[in-house]
């Protein structure tokens, strides 16, 4: 558990509905700490863009309570928006402003000046591109613009529902970069969401994985890493595998599978060697000796997948 | 006043803009070139006020277009954020909904405001101008009533009120622009049909018909009316501001 101090956002028994027999988000309960980078996953569906509307106040709870550094949402609403920075979905662009004039409504509104503006239209990229009408720019440049706009206030908090929709690898990476930055630099808490652990695996230090609303995995990605170690397995085949059984059986070796092959749990670092000596110098022969391990990704999808069956 | 700012910077290179003039100048323009193609048809008799006849005309044609403008005006107003997607933009801002709100309408009054000052200083630049280009027509001999395009106007605000109101709030209730200004249209349609209907004043878009060919006689003998839009006009007003403030799922969108 997590000092409550500590916690950027914190969410407890969050739930909403838009019909009462379908619930979007169940329950959940979101533990972000200060000065991580968040991986908010789930499948489409899963009910992350519905949390990070209930985070922003765009709706409202059913029951439940949100904390954003400390602070009740429900009471200190301005406080707290003041100090987030968002990005849902697609961009907010007024198309037939330029990207400066789309800025400046943002930065007045937020009493913000003028080289406010600029810094972060330098900070996406975009400072030769201000002058143009949004209407041309690319889909690239628009999510890039509207997280330009999250970013005018400094925030402390930046909430980010798919912000690399729409971006080719470069702008992917790029964007990966600048977040990292805002985090590293300006200790910015991030929360990002995506429905694919392969594009924020390389930049979260949490994950949260949601699936029909509930919290299916919440901790540091360290965690996350380790499920997908222990679920590493030894493939053995040799001349004989009954024989092979009864020896690993009798060695106290974690057989998990008995098949055309046996499976072995990979529990440390020799331990294929290990299995080889020992099979070997009782005279059987090894076909195939081969470690098996589940990818980040393939953790991922099982964890969802569970929750679907 | 930012807010109302950053309105006005989100209507550059709108229609909304160019409808408040263009709007502004229809009427005008179309008495201008009436009178200019058949000057003796308008010539008046000795002693006659040409200004009397005039101001019939241009005060009907607010009644009858101006509100198809005004329709126009909020709609365009409200979609500007609609197209944008970007109701939810500006609720994750530190503003409260009420001010954005009361920024809106701020900005649809101004524009609304702005038509009619335009609408009515055009009407009497087109009078002047005619007694000077024609003087047979007689606009110089007589002073501008201006006492009379106020009252109008003033009384006129009065009573559309309710129908903004209701127009600015089906405006941001429905996405689709067609959607709102048609049950707008609808609206001044059947309240023009029925426009001698006795229950037709409960109708907030019949409103603008009741004063066709207004005389000075009007406010006395329409108080129950003017009492009518003041109590719509509130009840609109709070209903309209609940519904986005309190009740509308911003995210939904």
């Amino acid at each position: 558990m997590i000092d409550e101090n500590e916690l950027a956002i914190e969410t407890s028994d969050l739930s909403f509905s838009f019909s009462k027999d379908r619930p979007v988000v169940s329950g959940l309960n979101l533990q972000i700490p200060k000065g991580s980078i968040y991986g908010f996953l789930g499948p489409n569906g899963a009910g992350k863009t519905t949390t990070i509307r209930l985070l922003l106040d765009l709706l409202p709870a059913n029951s439940g309570v949100i904390k954003v550094f400390g602070k009740f949402l429900r009471d200190q609403r301005s406080h707290i928006l003041a100090r987030t920075g968002a990005l849902i979905e697609t961009p907010s662009l007024y198309e037939h402003l330029t990207g400066l004039d789309n800025l400046k409504i943002t930065a007045k509104l937020r009493s913000i000046g003028h080289d406010g503006v600029w810094e972060v239209l330098e900070m996406v990229g975009l400072g030769t591109e201000a002058a143009k009408y949004v209407k041309n720019y690319s889909l690239g440049m628009k999510q890039r613009l509207g997280l330009a706009t999250a970013l005018l206030s400094r925030p402390d908090l930046l909430i980010l529902d798919e912000p690399t929709n729409g971006l080719d690898p470069n702008g992917i990476i790029e964007i990966r970069e600048l977040l990292r930055e805002l985090n590293v630099k300006h200790h910015v808490t991030i929360l990002v969401s995506s429905h694919l652990l392969s594009e924020v695996e390389r930049l979260v230090s949490h994950v949260g994985i949601i699936g029909q609303g509930k919290m299916l995995f919440q901790g540091p990605l360290k965690a996350l890493q380790q499920i997908s170690r222990d679920k590493a397995i030894i493939e053995i085949d040799t001349d004989d595998n009954s024989r092979a059984l009864e020896i690993l059986l009798g060695d106290h070796q974690p057989v998990v599978k008995v098949a055309q092959f046996l499976e072995v749990q990979y529990v440390e670092g020799d331990r294929v060697a290990q299995l080889i000596t020992l099979l070997t110098a009782a005279g059987l022969r090894i076909n195939r000796a081969q470690l098996v391990e589940s990818s980040l990704e393939e953790t991922f999808l099982s964890i969802i997948k569970d929750d679907h069956l | 006043m930012s807010l109302i700012y950053t309105e006005f910077i989100k209507l550059k290179n709108t229609f909304a803009l160019w409808l408040t003039i263009l709007g502004a100048l229809f009427v005008p323009f179309i008495l201008f070139a009436t009178y200019l193609s058949d000057v003796r048809a308008f010539v008046p008799g000795h002693g006659v006020n040409p200004w009397d006849d005039f101001l019939v005309r241009i005060l009907n044609g607010c009644c009858f277009f101006s509100v198809g403008f005004i329709l126009l005006i909020i709609g365009l107003i409200v979609h500007v954020e609609h197209k944008a997607n970007a109701w939810k933009h500006l609720f994750t801002l530190p503003i409260s909904r009420g001010k954005i709100y009361l920024g809106k309408l701020a900005v649809i009054f101004a524009m609304v405001i702005g038509f009619f000052i335009l609408y009515l200083s055009l009407s009497v630049v087109v009078g002047i101008t005619l007694g000077y280009a024609v003087q047979d027509l007689g606009f110089s001999k007589f002073p501008v009533p201006g006492l009379h395009l106020l009252r109008f106007v003033t009384e006129f605000l009065i009573a559309i009120l309710p129908m903004v109101f209701l127009q600015f709030w089906l405006s941001f209730r429905f996405r689709n622009l067609i959607t709102s200004l048609s049950i707008g249209l609808g609206g001044l349609m059947i309240g023009l049909l029925l426009k001698s209907w006795e229950y037709i004043i409960y109708m907030p878009y019949a409103a603008p018909f009741q004063m066709l060919n207004y005389t000075e006689a009007y406010a006395a003998s329409h108080q129950g009316l003017n009492l009518l839009n003041a109590v719509y006009t509130v009840l609109l007003a709070v209903l309209s501001y609940y519904d986005f403030t309190k009740r509308l799922q911003w995210g939904a969108a």
